[in-house]
């Protein structure tokens, strides 16, 4: 399989296809999908299962679609999009629970339909984010940036607005309170 | 003379854990450090758990056309949905249902109220009327709860 080294996308980048769009290129848009699908993709894969993180991805790009006509570029739309995401997931957890009278796919079942024979692997993957779940928003969200989406610790400061210092010190306690939640 | 060595700045848990994150996510360590406190150990056990179970590849190409493609027909299902004539979405069906059964409560009760008011002050035969009046009264209770019933579905 070949994998592709995309162009990080940049925000002036983003702005521009943001105004093509506008101003009613609606292929702007499938260069914003290409540029910014692989974080968002990552960022699913951490916290939703794996048989519906292409469905939630997808969800995410839809509701960028929609409502990228309002969007006035107040914040960079990497951010906007992250904030779309989360929301998207939160909704996705709140239809599932909502869902209790529907039977539940046996978890062995559920990582065969996925990547062949159930694994250790794939069964750490659901305790880890079950656990990641559980943890308030700023510890998720600092691991997330970190792991799933791979940014180093100064661009993380850069985009949460901290000092490094600040934000080391949040992803060691972010770590310490997803260590505790496996603990127990 | 004393010889005076500069200063090593001192690492705080905070960025011994922090490098120890960077040295893993480069795939420059594969193990945990032994000379690590207990605490500290424990977090990069969770590190280590993390980057093993998660994988750091990017997507494929194949993949990446494949999601883009299957957009692109989700975007045209939803704009089909979207253009379809007003009368036809499920919403205004729905909303159809509840405002005929609204004139129907309406219809009902100017109907009714002769037959609920005709009984006051009247002395005598009132028997009949009033049997009346609660099988009327039952009736509009029932279209009232019918009407709920309806706009409570999904």
């Amino acid at each position: 399989m070949e994998n592709i080294s995309l162009p990080v996308p940049s925000a002036e980048n983003d702005e521009h296809l943001i105004q093509q769009f506008k101003d009613g290129k609606s292929d702007a848009f499938n260069a914003l999908y290409r540029r910014h699908l692989p974080s968002v993709y990552k960022r699913v894969r951490y916290v939703v299962p794996e048989i519906d993180v292409e469905d939630v991805t997808q969800e995410v790009f839809m509701a960028a679609l929609k409502s990228l006509p309002s969007f006035r570029g107040e914040a960079q739309f990497g951010t906007w999009l992250r904030t779309l995401t989360n929301h998207k997931v939160a909704e996705y957890y709140r239809k599932r629970n909502r869902k209790q009278e529907a039977p539940q796919v046996p978890l062995f079942e559920a990582l065969g339909r996925t990547e062949g024979n159930p694994s250790k692997i794939m069964e750490e993957r659901i305790i880890l984010r079950n656990a990641l779940q559980d943890l308030p928003d700023q510890y998720r969200e600092v691991i997330l940036l970190r792991f799933a989406e791979g940014l180093q610790f100064n661009e993380v400061a850069k985009l949460t607005g901290q000092n490094l210092e600040a934000t080391k010190s949040l992803f060691r306690r972010a770590m310490s309170a997803l260590r505790n939640h496996l603990d127990k | 003379m004393k010889m005076t060595q500069p200063d090593k700045p001192i690492q705080t848990p905070d960025d011994l854990l922090a490098d120890f994150t960077d040295r893993v996510m480069d795939g420059k360590i594969a193990a945990i450090a032994s000379s690590s406190d207990q605490e500290l150990r424990g977090l990069e056990e969770t590190v280590m758990r993390f980057k093993r179970a998660f994988p750091t590849e990017p997507l494929d190409e194949k993949k990446l056309e494949r999601m883009q493609a299957d957009f692109k027909t989700r975007i045209r299902k939803e704009s089909l949905i979207s253009s379809r004539p007003a009368w036809q979405s499920r919403q205004f069906r729905q909303r159809f249902v509840l405002a005929f059964a609204a004139i129907a409560i309406l219809v009902a009760i100017f109907m009714i109220t002769p037959f609920l008011t005709s009984g006051i002050g009247d002395v005598q035969g009132t028997a009949g009327l009033q049997s009346q009046s609660i099988v009327l009264l039952a009736i509009l209770g029932g279209v009232i709860v019918l009407v709920f019933w309806l706009g409570r579905r999904k």
